[in-house]
């Protein structure tokens, strides 16, 4: 059997069954990134001046935008010559066109990479009273540090926290107390309290089953099913191991015992919980200007030199927007751009290296040159009073933050604010569409000849496919571009 | 069309198909890429799904009409004990995740892959005079998407969260935050679900391109869209509306997954609290942008649900009144008209939300202008009807069962439009009951229709006529009987996710609903009077007798396939489509010869021809041809 | 369509010059976020930027759509099925954004 119109195209609609399958796949790709688009608009537009955090507008490396950009748009070139080939009949002219395609996107999804390890490998932190600092956590002191040595779960909850958090390279071995008060050792922890959890419950839906058939017929249930269940067991370790836990997954901890959120409880001793912090930049946005001088992490960072040198940055933008309204155009600068800029400016950068995108201000300026420009001599002073406080290992300044100074604390991922969220939800999608067209397009170069020999008519249909598919994902990328880098 | 589709002939059930190949038992039944296997496979499955949901459903009945007894039978069962109380009574957790699941199992896993990807599957490309589907591989792949899909939504029952129990709207950021404190939050029901749905979106996407390019692309030499029959139009609007309207719900959906997994904060506000304790998320984002997207797929999802029924209904009422569908352009015009509008009604399930009242009267004047087209579909059905020799049929007894109950769950939508009516009725048992009319004993009344109609296509034997009778009477009693008294409860107030059926809300509950003098209750209740509470008892006995009545329908599925009554013929309903044209059953392409046709879909009772029914693909005289050949 | 030689040899210098156009485009993108002179609008990002960026982008997605995905000489069918397909997402994004203008608590 053979379907009709896979390789010619009907008549009255003038078309072969891929093209309008193509299209319909890509009318609902286009509700796809839709969906994700107008999500984007919402996102933005519905943040609340002074609530949320703001817009980040110039957290981007333009330039692997940039790259990014030209590299798929040659490959959109070159996958219509590819088709070209085929057309004209010609093999191998077929695979060198191809063959550069995927080099290109494969270029694009190792650029891709650099930015998101770029990203990822930068910290954010939020602290109570709402200033902002950049930078590197240090040492993993991200994590709250503590000494464990024994550990009491609930079996029938079948979670066990604690395991996700035991250092890397800690290798406890847990040791059980039986009936006969004799230790034993249980082996892997996670499948023991599989184990545990299904024999528990067990037990309990047995007891439950007497206790119920007994009042059913009315008489008393055997005492054996009235006796307690244990649902909770303590496991002592051999040797004391090191946990570090994130403390969103901690309900509660002291000096003693960490209570973890599935209702897991380690005991053994706090070794730290503050967070070494290396600050690249400060960013007081969402205070007040007349209470910036207040903010908590000045007396972080303990160094009035500091604090004079952002101050300093921060007026020089000040004067800019007074400039370009004032003076120039006679108007009162609107409440929005004093607002924004006041609170935007966070212009202490100590590391040094010219390389860092998020060097520039924040809220909406985005014409680096001159706020680099700008900033450089912000840097200069800090660098210059920066002397007596504590630096790493490059002279940038350390910071120790008591873990209740914390909000929040994050690395620059998807859960870094919603802007984060959305560029990483749609360029990862995007990149999944990219790895989905490096295979299609991968099929036919290496597996297509077959075809092309026995209907090159056929052949050249899908490539069509295939390549409308790898300009919609171009399409798409044409609009990413400027809406997440560049405004 | 190719030369091999005419080499078939009649002989092929007989074993002339050993002579090609005879294909072995995995890829026959399978990965079967034949459109006929792929819709019963997804027949069969959703049918267990339905009962599994049906199963669901029966367990919170009894948590709302005796929350203070234990549950009989299942508290034996060790797995379903630990969800229980120690007295085994159903628990507010246990109820809550079977009502998402019931909810989500009903609508995404038994009855959209019932209606489109079964009848959809079977029925579209015998319709369309097609040899097979256009893709028939992606067909396949479609209906593995939705098994794998269904596969992790019944996982997820089994881990130690639970399913996923925040409802089936999975309303963030309640569903964002659920089952956090679970050590592995990838194995967690909430995350499960968002994958399932994934899988289904998928699937959904595949089989809606395949149902769209076949009805475009595959039609038959002469089948112009106006000689369509109603079943294929509908079709191509669902398809479209699946099309179209999954792919933001996929972002919702990846977007919560995103939320749960990756931390990211898109519906989480700024400083939202996790019972009271402040949540390490960066906040910013907004829980309305789920709701948006869920409800821009969701009510599309409701035509979806109702357009196979209204799709079905219309082939077999003009089949047994023998008369040609009253107004069939018309039908055509609305049910597009239909898809059109059904987008931009959404935000009437969100009034609740603070949207403001320009925006709501936006949506209310959508809301009351789909009904139109609404209105005048079912109008249709109805005046065909009219005068018309009606035979009983079974099929037809659920067809014309269809008509007034669809008519009392569309009606009993119309005050949930307005605004003002839907704050006092938003989340009330009102909302259950419309909803349930309209897929209860509307789509699934009318997918037994379908069952019922084609299934001597399938088997070559009729199914048995008294079982029939004897599935139909109690379920139009019984249906009523469950979703009736919904609506005095919820214009009382009740709320629907109360698991103890409202008893914590005594005012409302002791509220006599008929009096002890009142004939009902003389004769239910003996004489006392029935009070709101006692519906409860009313509405899970008939659910629970409902299960009961559908014994007949399974006994009569499989007792017909081996022993029901032959068929005399290929087309034993005397029908116009293109589908009784084939072979019984229809061999691996279809047709015997590439049918041609020569007239519009339902030519019933045409003056002067010589029986009372005139295929399709019959030549009437000459002359035909031309026009055949201008409109290939 | 493209089945003769001449109709590919015109066809591809049709492809070079979008795909230079869209380079160049790409470029002038880059130039007015990045250089002070190119801004529109008020300092900082605007509306003027974002409309001016949009619309280059939309341009280059046009030349991308028309050209290289043949929409230029395409069936009425594809046009009907893109044609619904944007008025679906038109109505998504307007709605949303909408609604999101108009809270309950603007009404009060």
């Amino acid at each position: 059997m053979e379907i009709p119109y896979e390789v010619k195209a009907r008549r009255d609609t003038g078309l072969w069954n891929a093209k309008i399958g193509i299209w319909l796949f890509l009318a609902s790709e286009v509700m796809l990134f839709g969906g994700l688009f107008s999500s984007y608009i919402f996102l933005r537009l519905g943040v609340e001046p002074g609530v949320d955090n703001p817009w980040p507008t110039d957290v981007q490396l333009v330039r692997y935008g940039f790259v990014n950009t030209l590299v798929l748009i040659l490959s959109s070139v070159f996958v219509v010559f590819a088709w070209l080939a085929i057309k004209e009949g010609n093999w191998k002219k077929f695979q060198a066109w191809m063959a550069a395609v995927i080099a290109c996107a494969l270029l694009f999804l190792v650029l891709k990479g650099i930015e998101y390890n770029y990203k990822l490998s930068h910290h954010g932190m939020r602290l109570i009273d709402n200033s902002v600092v950049e930078g590197v956590v240090l040492d993993k002191t991200d994590r709250i540090r503590f000494e464990a040595n024994t550990v009491t779960l609930d079996v029938t909850t079948g979670s066990t926290e604690f395991l996700n958090w035991i250092k890397k390279g800690e290798n406890p071995e847990f040791q059980l107390k039986g009936e006969d008060g004799q230790l034993k050792n249980v082996g892997n922890v996670a499948s023991w309290a599989k184990k545990m959890r299904r024999k528990t419950n067990r037990i309990i839906a047995a007891s439950r089953s007497v206790r119920w058939k007994a009042k059913r017929k009315g008489h008393e249930p055997d005492p054996e099913a009235l006796k307690p269940i244990t649902r909770n067991y303590t496991l002592v370790s051999v040797e004391p191991f090191l946990v570090y836990a994130d403390d969103a997954r901690l309900s509660a901890y002291d000096d003693k015992v960490m209570n973890f959120v599935d209702g897991t409880k380690v005991t053994g001793k706090l070794l730290g919980d503050s967070i070494k912090f290396e600050v690249h930049e400060v960013d007081l946005q969402m205070i007040p200007t007349a209470k910036q001088d207040q903010a908590l992490v000045w007396k972080l960072i303990n160094d009035d030199a500091v604090k004079s040198g952002w101050n300093h940055a921060r007026d020089e933008e000040i004067k800019k927007m007074e400039k370009y309204y004032l003076e120039d155009r006679g108007e009162s600068v609107p409440d929005r751009q004093m607002s924004s800029r006041r609170v935007n400016v966070h212009g202490f950068h100590e590391s040094g290296s010219d390389g860092h995108e998020s060097a520039k201000s924040e809220g909406g300026h985005d014409k680096a040159k001159e706020v680099h420009g700008e900033h450089a001599d912000a840097k200069q002073k800090g660098h210059d009073v920066g002397a007596e406080v504590e630096l790493g290992s490059h002279g940038e300044i350390v910071i120790e933050v008591p873990r209740k100074q914390k909000k929040f604390l994050s690395n620059h991922g998807p859960a870094y604010g919603t802007y984060y969220a959305i560029y990483f939800t749609m360029t990862g999608l995007h990149g999944l569409h990219v790895i989905g067209g490096i295979v299609v397009l991968g099929y036919f170069l290496f597996f297509g000849k077959a075809l092309f020999l026995k209907d090159p008519e056929h052949m050249a249909n899908r490539v069509e496919v295939g390549g409308l598919f790898w300009h919609f994902v171009d399409l798409v990328w044409i609009f990413l571009f400027p809406v997440m880098y560049l405004f | 069309m190719s030369a091999s589709t005419t080499t078939h002939d009649k002989s092929e059930t007989g074993g002339d198909h050993h002579d090609h190949h005879n294909p072995p038992f995995w890829k026959k039944y399978l990965f079967s890429t034949d459109h006929k296997m792929i819709g019963l496979q997804y027949g069969f499955t959703a049918l267990l799904f339905l009962a599994f949901g049906f199963f669901l459903m029966m367990v919170m009945r009894w948590s709302i009409a005796y929350p203070e007894r234990p549950i009989p039978l299942l508290s034996e069962l060790p797995w379903f004990q630990i969800w229980l109380d120690d007295e085994g009574k159903v628990t507010g957790e246990l109820y809550n995740m079977f009502g998402a699941m019931h909810g989500t199992i009903m609508v995404f896993l038994g009855i959209v892959p019932l209606a489109f990807g079964a009848f959809g599957n079977y029925v579209t490309p015998l319709q369309v005079g097609a040899p097979d589907m256009a893709f028939p591989r992606l067909n396949m792949a479609s209906y593995w998407c939705y098994f794998v899909g269904g596969v992790l939504m019944l996982i997820s029952f089994f881990l130690p969260s639970g399913a996923a129990k925040v409802g089936w709207t999975s309303y963030s950021p309640l569903a964002s935050m659920t089952d956090s404190n679970y050590s592995n939050i990838f194995w967690t029901g909430q995350t499960q679900w968002l994958l399932g749905m994934v899988f289904l979106i998928t699937s959904s996407l595949l089989g809606a391109v395949n149902v769209l390019v076949t009805i475009i692309n595959l039609r038959a030499p002469g089948l112009t869209w106006m000689r369509l029959p109603f079943f294929v139009w509908a079709m191509l609007v669902t398809g479209f509306l699946l099309l179209l309207a999954f792919p933001p719900l996929e972002v919702a959906a990846i977007m919560q997954l995103m939320d749960r997994v990756a931390g990211t904060s898109f519906y989480l506000p700024t400083d939202v609290l996790n019972n009271g304790v402040l949540m390490d998320a960066a906040g910013g984002g907004n829980p309305l942008l789920y709701q948006h997207l869920f409800w821009f797929l969701a009510h599309p999802e409701v035509y979806v649900l109702i357009l196979p029924a209204f799709a079905i209904v219309s082939e077999i009422i003009p089949n047994n009144t023998r008369k040609p569908l009253f107004g069939y352009k018309t039908m055509v015009y609305s049910v597009m008209v239909l898809g059109f509008l059904s987008f931009i009604v959404w935000a009437h399930h969100m009034y609740m939300t603070g949207v403001g009242a320009s925006v709501s009267t936006f949506f209310q004047t959508t809301t009351v202008l789909i009904s139109v087209p609404s209105v005048i579909l079912l109008t249709s059905m109805l005046i065909s009807l009219w005068g018309g020799s009606i035979r009983f049929t079974v099929p037809m007894l659920f067809a014309t069962a269809f008509i007034p109950m669809f008519g009392i769950g569309g009606l009993t939508g119309l005050p949930l439009a307005f605004n003002l009516i839907d704050l006092h009725l938003h989340d009330t048992y009102y909302v259950i009951g419309h909803f349930h009319y309209v897929v209860a004993p509307g789509t699934i009344f009318a997918l037994f229709a379908g069952i019922y109609y084609w299934y001597p296509k399938q088997t070559g034997r009729m199914m048995n006529t008294f079982l029939g009778h004897l599935h139909f009477w109690p379920s139009l009693i019984l249906m009523n009987g469950i979703f009736l008294p919904m609506f005095i409860q919820g214009m009382a107030g009740f709320h629907r996710r109360a698991f103890d059926g409202g008893k914590a809300y005594e005012q409302i509950s002791s509220q006599v609903f008929l009096d002890g003098d009142s004939l009902v209750a003389k004769i239910f209740h003996g004489g006392e009077a029935i009070q709101m509470l006692d519906l409860n008892i009313i509405m899970s006995t008939s659910a629970w007798l409902l299960a009961i009545s559908q014994i007949p329908f399974i006994i009569n599925f499989f007792f017909s396939i081996r022993f029901g009554k032959k068929v005399d013929s290929d087309n034993p309903w005397d029908a116009t489509t293109l589908e009784w044209a084939t072979p019984t059953p229809p061999p691996h392409g279809n047709f015997a010869v590439e049918p041609v046709v020569y007239r519009g879909p339902y030519e019933y009772s045409v003056p002067g021809a010589e029986s009372d029914f005139s295929p399709q693909n019959e030549p009437d005289a000459a002359g035909d041809t031309a026009e055949k050949e201008e409109t290939v | 369509m493209v089945d003769s030689a001449e109709e590919i040899e015109k066809h591809k210098k049709a492809y070079w010059a979008v795909g230079i156009a869209l380079l160049v485009f790409t470029g002038i993108t880059v130039a007015v976020a990045s250089f002070n002179f190119l801004d529109f609008g008020e300092p900082g990002v605007s509306a003027m930027d974002v409309a001016v960026g949009l619309a280059i982008a939309t341009f280059k997605s046009t030349l991308v759509a028309l050209i290289f995905m043949h929409l230029n000489h395409e069936k009425g069918l594809i046009y009907k099925i893109l044609l619904f397909t944007c008025y679906f997402a038109f109505g998504m994004v307007i709605l949303m954004v909408y609604s999101l203008w108009n809270p309950i608590h603007a009404a009060f």
